[in-house]
């Protein structure tokens, strides 16, 4: 489930009409850069424990994208490919960096890990 | 992180005015929660990586927070909110929302709490993320539901036994 995000996600480096285009990273970024995104699992979610055996689990991970104040918001891109993988999340938080013109967009989600 | 527990009406009117009535009995679980709570951000706040601090400019590596930074938060600064009795209702909040300034002592200026708690937990574009707080809180708050629960029934229970 996990890298089929993944590969959702990086579809939206490719330039297009209309929506923000965000190169995706999975893991963390290593340097301090403006305008990309970032989608890595965190921990485990929830899970559910029947007959010594986890009959459900779920797994928990972030996504994280910066991007330049002036550049189109990127929520419903990012959204939309949630919803089409049937991924649960929350919008975090919107946190704006003013000394580098930069918003940091974070999103919560969880997954199924079996 | 919001739990609520609901007892009946006839429930409700059996125990109040025995032991502090029910809003005792749920403030003296929601202790126990709380601290179950607390613990588990005080062992995430020690399990922050940190490296000296360093200026990060753009196309640098991330850092990760400095010492002082962790310090900060290891400080005693986060705490369990006075609990506030409200009809059937008790709560508090646990967190560094009210926690005030930390100085970094690099260059003595003030930085408020949460914004380095914040700042760790969701990353930003010149530091590593290491989400200390949503994890802790993702265990912590089962077990704190646990053990809220376990109280409450050993309380009533109590007072049963000592009414029969």
């Amino acid at each position: 489930m996990f890298n089929e995000l993944v590969t959702a996600l990086q579809a939206l480096g490719t330039p297009a009409e209309g929506r923000a285009t965000i190169p995706f990273y999975a893991g963390e970024m290593n340097n301090a850069e403006p305008n990309y995104g970032t989608v890595r699992l965190d921990a485990e979610g929830d899970a559910l424990w029947a007959n010594g055996e986890q009959q459900e689990q779920a797994l928990q991970g972030s996504i994280d994208v910066f991007i330049n104040e002036k550049d189109i918001q990127p929520i419903p891109a990012v959204q939309a490919i949630l919803r089409a993988q049937g991924v649960s999340y929350k919008l975090y938080s919107i946190q704006h960096e003013t000394a580098r013109k930069l918003i940091h967009y974070e999103w919560v989600f969880e997954l199924e890990g079996l | 992180m919001r739990y609520q527990f609901e007892f009946n009406d006839t429930l409700t009117q059996f125990f109040d005015g025995l032991e502090g009535g029910v809003n005792g009995v749920a403030s003296a679980a929601l202790y126990k929660g709380a601290g179950v709570v607390a613990d588990a951000i005080s062992g995430a706040i020690s399990g922050i990586q940190t490296e000296p601090y360093r200026r990060v400019n753009e196309g640098d590596p991330k850092r990760k927070p400095s010492p002082e930074e962790k310090a900060v938060l290891g400080q005693g600064h986060f705490g369990i909110a006075k609990f506030r009795k409200g009809g059937a209702e008790v709560t508090t909040s646990i967190g560094m929302g009210n926690s005030g300034y930390g100085s970094l002592g690099r260059s003595g200026k003030s930085v408020p709490v949460p914004v380095i708690a914040r700042s760790i937990d969701s990353g930003t574009s010149f530091m590593q993320k290491q989400p200390f707080l949503r994890k802790a809180l993702n265990t912590a708050g089962k077990e704190a539901l646990a053990v809220i629960e376990a109280e409450i029934d050993s309380r009533f229970q109590s007072i049963i036994d000592r009414h029969k």
